[in-house]
């Protein structure tokens, strides 16, 4: 469970190590899924990286920003929170009653088994996590350095994005609407509610009235705590989790797809250069020896038993040689095989399923009253539908081309090996029989072009003849295609227009709920001068919802309070050495009659420093303190737990913009670490940053500055520490 | 004919023995084919004894396949006295019990298929994979030995071993080089088709290379017209079409309809060259069906024509068959009852009489005379068809048709106010849809259920709305047009039942749903439905209090009322 710089180490409780990769890029942010089995990178340059718990095996890699990802956050939805409406709407995924297992990518080289034990596992793995990760509703919140946030379903379906530079803030005070807009903005931190209404971010930016540009100032440049209102999330739950389990599933399968055409087209292009390598030589023996015919003439002969002329009773016997041939052979019959597989058992399965799926959501979406809220369209679904339809009609013609080539090229091969033994005078039993007239279709047709190529490649027009078109458009009126160009295409081109519209109709809920992600509110945190403005992002601060004791009996409509807990830097504000706690940011913001906004600010004695901070369940704040070097506590820390509740919240005012900077109107505390206001532990190290606080097992991991991780249990009354880290290099 | 079975024709020389299992393969099948089950019997247990005689495997692989053809296509209800003792299947698998007719078909399916997977027989393997295909798609596949707490009991279907069958089907295609029975042969057909093709094909060039574009010419495309003729064998192209045809039926029973289009249409598009004109015509016939469900009856009649014109119709024909079907449909939803009645004749006049032999054609028969009757209104007779129809589909264990005739057993129930004794009927179908997986059906059973509930009071409408929100998403999705419409009334009924529903709130959950409705219902010209949304909006707009929408509904409510009483051009009905 420790993360170091562009290396993922994860070790167990006990300290085992299970798995160590290192994925080369530097690592700026880390997250658990909810159900503790995938864990999420948020990397420099914008990937989200999904890797399994178990084997450290890379599940997904998405890029979904441009550049570094500061804050993960992965948010499932409450089990509790089902209501009576849910239960009516269950909805079943149909695929896996209809089809068996979904088909995986093609590997290459499948055919040497030493390996296969390892792929397989992995194979599973992919499959048990698209699986398992169907369970229940969740999402992952990626928020990165210019202000964007991201939201993926189960952490691969991107569902919305929203830029915070964007977004306009409107902000009611004393009955006039006054809209803001932040600058600059980087992320700090995000949160999702669990019952994913409430969205909850720091970033730091500047501040400006839209309304009035001349009123921002130097103060608006600063840390500001946004809520954003992400009840399409709860709302429609049901509806994003239907369509995004069939819409990711079916982006698993395109991959498939794609990665079987190309499979298909390296390993044929590989046969085929071998074979046109070794048949070239045949024009130049017959240039040098003054012949003026080609050499499918010169085939043609031999064939109708006229004359074998001496330039290819050389190549046959020489150049060619009975074990090229047979070698040639070899080749495209493996190639050949290979390619059937891959057509039989990857391109076939997953078009079929593709499009199983997207009738499915077809119907979905035909369901307008429910649908088309969260952008799924009727019109764009038919759309690929036809496509997919195309594209099966696509693999049928290109597995019969395949199927046909494949025989002639068989044909052919052993009928030159016939030939090679004759003009050997050795004996031709073994060789099978054959079929000439085959063989002059072969020297026609197949000799110096590819049918199998031109399919594979994406540039290739076709013609057809008018026959075709009659019977397409004759099928136009028994509800067939009604593109009825499509058979000009080529397979890898009804491909790449099957993934064109399937992203365009994706693209829809995309943006359909991307707009409905409205700012709820702004508060303006602490004000951070241009010099420091770099460094803000790694203020330690944490934001964690809990949910509100009294409306626990209530399960139908609860509520959550979201506690920020920040450290305001030396400075800021004037104040010097604070921590402040504010809580009930949200619904403070939506409505008026609820508890309105309350917080504290916790003044540390001065000789302690604030190194870290989190939040803990039950509304408890862990700050990580460590001595200051000038004291003579130098080089011990303290780990404190704090029962927010043992201490008084006092509500301040939101009168906006009078004073952007409310903070000050709180009550500073002293906080004495012996009073009883919480657990204070000594650490008899010198601390560093990452603090990781698990509320569900209850502990507790520091890092000493000495490269020690240390492991505590934090409900323990004992004071004595856990588990001595073990050394990390 | 007992000459032919008699042993003096037994051969000494081995090909002449081939030859005569082989001619009572063929027997066999020609007697299935003009519906003599027995018949058919007697020569393919010869046939099985001959081959067993001589060591002829490949043979003795085909006659297990065709009498398993035989078993599925004819409805037999005992095989008591049917198939010869000397080749008793019973015996074979060491039981005391006979099997039913069912499990001897599977035993018979798997024993053939092993034999051709032995002897590297591809058509026949994939023949074989398709009938067993056929078998999953209508019946649970039980253990023949179970015993004991462990002993599976899975009473469903698996709609996953059909797909896996079909897909193994598919590999016909690539695999026909190594069929061991057909090996092309060198009989110059390819150079006949050639040089019928070479003159149109150099016309062809110089009006093509006369295009602006360059097109590429891919040599081997079926879709182009001087492609060369292929190697590969018609019957393996059927083979391989016909895995998709079943596909197609498949998603019928499970219920997907773009995915019945798209099969259907991949059939049509890539094996129309090499099909057979029965299957083709199947193809359209699924294709038009498709149509009139989804489009309303003048964009299939439109088609239909044009399919009459490509195959020339014999009166048994599928086309022919699907024409009196639409026209009954229509018949049934304009209202015009005589008509329907005299089409209801004539299927009944179609089947042959011989017991077991059309049963499908026969269900169907009845199974439309049913609703004739129901919708005449006369119930009691109505019922008593439905019951006849079912005690057959019992004997002959089509347990599919089952489902559909116990949901309209429900329905008449529920026209004749006995919504009590109708809830047993819909429950049992809907087990039955379960465990068939057969979805749409379901949902449509469900919708039904929610409808008897509605109709036993209003404190059941939160019920009935939940069933109709269970249903809906497979109807909106794969439903055609009349059952779309239906469960958008019930939708409507119940929020309006429910006292707990104002229409003053929240018009719009009651009249989208109805306008929907009526949309779909005009396309359909579907009166008595029509005229029930009517009255329904009349009644909700009466609440809202707007008179000139109140009115204008009414209007239309009596529009289609006397169009359903007074069917004015009855003469027309058949005309299309």
């Amino acid at each position: 469970m420790v993360t170091d710089d562009s290396k993922v180490l994860l070790h167990r409780f006990n300290w085992q190590r299970l798995w160590t990769i290192s994925p080369g890029k530097c690592i700026t942010s880390i997250c658990w899924s909810p159900d503790g089995k995938i864990v999420a990178l948020g990397t420099e340059d914008g990937f989200v990286l999904l890797h399994d718990v178990e084997n450290g095996k890379m599940l997904r890699s998405i890029k979904s920003h441009d550049v570094a990802i500061i804050c993960l956050n992965w948010a499932e939805d409450e089990p509790l929170s089902r209501t009576d409406k849910e239960d009516l709407l269950s909805y079943e995924d149909r695929t896996t009653r209809f089809f068996p297992p979904a088909p995986v990518m093609p590997r290459i080289g499948g055919l040497n088994s030493g390996d296969t034990g390892l792929a397989d596992e992995n194979e599973e793995a992919i499959q048990a996590f698209s699986s398992a990760s169907c369970q229940r509703f969740n999402i992952l919140c990626t928020g990165d350095k210019d202000g964007c946030i991201c939201f993926s379903i189960f952490g691969i379906f991107p569902i919305g994005k929203i830029n915070i530079n964007k977004v306009p803030i409107h902000v009611q005070s004393s009955g006039k609407r006054t809209s803001y807009r932040l600058q600059d903005v980087s992320i700090s931190k995000v949160s999702l509610s669990r019952n994913l209404h409430q969205l909850v971010l720091l970033c730091s930016g500047k501040l400006i009235n839209t309304d009035n540009l001349s009123l921002s100032n130097d103060l608006s440049v600063g840390v500001h705590c946004l809520h954003l209102d992400t009840s399409i999330f709860s709302n429609r739950k049901n509806e994003l989790h239907q369509v995004s389990q069939q819409a990711s599933s079916i982006q698993d399968l395109v991959e498939v797809v794609r990665a079987s055409i190309s499979m298909m087209s390296k390993q044929w292009s590989n046969a085929m250069n071998l074979f046109h390598e070794k048949f070239s030589a045949l024009p130049s023996l017959l240039t040098a020896h003054g012949m003026e015919s080609s050499s499918e003439d010169e085939f043609m002969s031999l064939l109708f038993g006229t004359h074998t002329s001496p330039a290819l009773h050389q190549f046959l016997v020489s150049s060619l040689g009975e074990a090229g041939l047979k070698r040639i052979a070899k080749t495209i019959e493996s190639a050949g095989r290979e390619l059937r597989i891959v057509v039989s058992e990857h391109l076939q399965p997953a078009v079929e399923i593709i499009s199983f799926r997207l009738a499915e959501l077809r119907g979905l979406a035909r369901w307008r009253s429910r649908f088309q809220n969260i952008g799924l369209d009727e019109k764009l679904m038919d759309g690929v539908t036809e496509r997919v339809g195309m594209l099966v009609v696509q693999v049928e013609r290109f597995s019969r081309v395949a199927a046909t080539v494949l025989y002639l090229f068989q044909n052919f091969l052993s009928w030159v090996l016939k030939c090679v033994k004759i003009l050997l005078s050795e004996p031709t039993d073994q060789v099978p029989s054959t079929n000439s007239e085959l063989v002059v279709i072969f020297l026609k047709f197949l000799l110096d072009k590819d049918p199998i190529k031109q399919l594979l490649e994406t540039d290739q027009i076709f013609e057809w003849d008018i026959d075709t078109a009659k019977h397409v458009e004759h099928l136009v009126v028994f509800g067939g295609f009604t593109d009825t160009k499509f058979l000009e295409r080529s397979l890898a081109k009804q491909f790449s227009e099957l993934e064109e519209s399937l992203k365009e109709a994706f693209l829809m809920p995309f943006t359909t709920v991307s707009s409905q992600i409205h700012c709820q509110g702004l508060l303006p945190l602490y004000p951070v001068t241009s010099s420091d403005a770099l460094s803000s992002t790694s203020t330690p601060a944490s934001i964690a919802f809990y949910k509100d004791k009294d409306s626990q009996h209530n399960a139908s409509s609860y509520s959550s309070t979201d506690y920020i807990c920040f450290k305001i830097p030396d400075g800021s504000l004037n104040l010097r050495n604070f921590v402040a706690v504010i809580k009930d940011f949200c619904n403070s913001c939506s409505t008026s009659n609820t508890p309105s906004l309350s917080g504290f600010l916790l003044h540390i004695p001065v000789e302690y420093e604030c190194v870290d901070l989190s939040l803990y369940k039950d509304n408890q704040v862990v700050l990580l303190l460590s001595g200051k070097s000038s004291s003579e506590n130098a080089g011990r820390s303290w780990m404190v737990m704090l029962q927010t509740e043992n201490l008084s919240f006092s509500q301040f005012s939101r009168t906006f913009p009078a004073n952007y900077y409310n903070l000050q109107e709180l009550e500073a505390l002293e906080l004495q670490l012996d009073t009883d206001y919480g657990k204070v532990r000594s650490v008899p190290h010198p601390l560093s940053t990452p603090l990781a606080v698990s509320a569900s097992r209850g502990v507790a991991c520091i890092f000493s500055s000495r490269r020690h991780a240390l492991v505590y249990i934090l409900d323990e009354d004992e004071d004595e520490d856990e588990d001595e880290g073990s050394e990390m290099e | 004919m007992q000459g032919l079975f008699s042993r003096s024709l037994s051969p000494h020389q081995d090909n002449i023995v081939g030859k005569y299992e082989s001619a009572l393969l063929c027997l066999g099948n020609l007697h299935c084919y003009f519906g003599h089950p027995k018949k058919a019997l007697e020569a393919f247990t010869e046939a099985v004894r001959v081959s067993q005689m001589n060591n002829d495997d490949s043979c003795l692989a085909y006659i297990l396949g065709a009498i398993s053809n035989l078993l599925s296509k004819i409805g037999i209800s005992s095989t008591v006295g049917l198939i010869g003792s000397r080749y008793s299947l019973g015996n074979n698998i060491g039981l005391g019990t006979p099997l039913s007719i069912q499990q001897q078909l599977l035993v018979l399916l798997k024993r053939s298929l092993k034999r051709a997977d032995m002897l590297k027989l591809t058509s026949l393997l994939s023949f074989d994979h398709i009938s067993l295909a056929k078998f999953d798609l209508k019946h649970v596949q039980r253990p023949l030995v179970s015993f004991g707490p462990n002993g599976s009991t899975k009473l469903r279907t698996c709609p996953a071993d059909v797909c896996k069958n079909l897909r193994l089907s598919s590999h016909v295609l690539s695999d026909f080089g190594t069929d061991g029975l057909s090996i092309a042969n060198d009989n110059g057909s390819f150079s006949t088709s050639w040089l019928r093709n070479l003159s149109d094909a150099s016309s062809s060039w110089h009006s093509s290379s006369t295009k602006p574009r360059k097109l590429i010419t891919n040599d081997f495309d079926n879709f182009h017209f001087h492609a060369q003729p292929s190697p590969i064998p018609t019957s393996v192209l059927q083979l391989a079409g016909s895995a998709y045809l079943m596909r197609a039926t498949a998603w019928e029973h499970y219920g997907s309809a773009p995915m019945v289009r798209m099969n259907t249409l991949v059939y049509a598009t890539c094996f129309a060259d090499a099909a057979s004109s029965s299957e083709l015509s199947l193809a359209y016939v699924k294709l038009i069906e498709q149509l009139a469900v989804f489009k309303g009856y003048s964009a299939a009649f439109c088609a239909l024509k044009l399919a009459e014109e490509k195959f020339p119709s014999s009166t048994n024909s599928q086309i022919h068959l699907l024409k009196m079907q639409l026209l009954h449909e229509r018949a049934l939803h304009r209202g015009h009852l005589r008509i329907a009645q005299q089409i209801c004749d004539e299927f009944g006049v179609l089947s042959s009489s011989v017991s077991g032999v059309d049963i499908e054609l026969k269900t169907e028969a009845s199974l439309r005379r049913a609703r004739t009757l129901l919708a005449a209104k006369q119930f009691s007779q109505a019922a008593a068809v439905a019951n006849s129809l079912f005690t057959t589909c019992y004997k002959y264990n089509m347990q599919v048709e089952n489902a559909s005739v116990l949901l309209l057993l429900a329905e008449i129930h529920r026209k004749s106010d006995n919504a009590v004794l109708g809830l047993p009927y819909a429950l049992a179908s809907q087990s039955f849809c379960k465990s068939f997986n057969l979805d749409l059906l379901e949902a449509s059973a469900t919708l039904t259920l929610a409808e008897l509930w509605l109709a036993l009071g209003s404190n059941h409408a939160k019920r009935a709305l939940s069933l109709v929100y269970q249903s809906l998403p497979m109807i909106l999705g794969h439903g055609g047009l009349e059952l779309r419409a239906r469960s958008q009334i019930v939708l409507a009924k119940c929020h309006l039942t429910d006292p707990e529903f104002s229409v003053s709130e929240d018009p719009c959950a009651v009249l989208d749903p109805l306008n929907q409705a009526a949309e779909d219902l005009q396309v359909l010209e579907y009166h008595e439905m029509a005229a029930e949304v009517y009255y329904l909006k009349a009644m909700t707009y009466n609440h809202l209090g707007k008179e000139y929408e109140r009115e204008e509904a009414a209007a239309r409510f009596k529009e289609h009322v006397t169009a359903l009483e007074n069917p004015r051009d009855e003469e027309d009905s058949l005309v299309y």
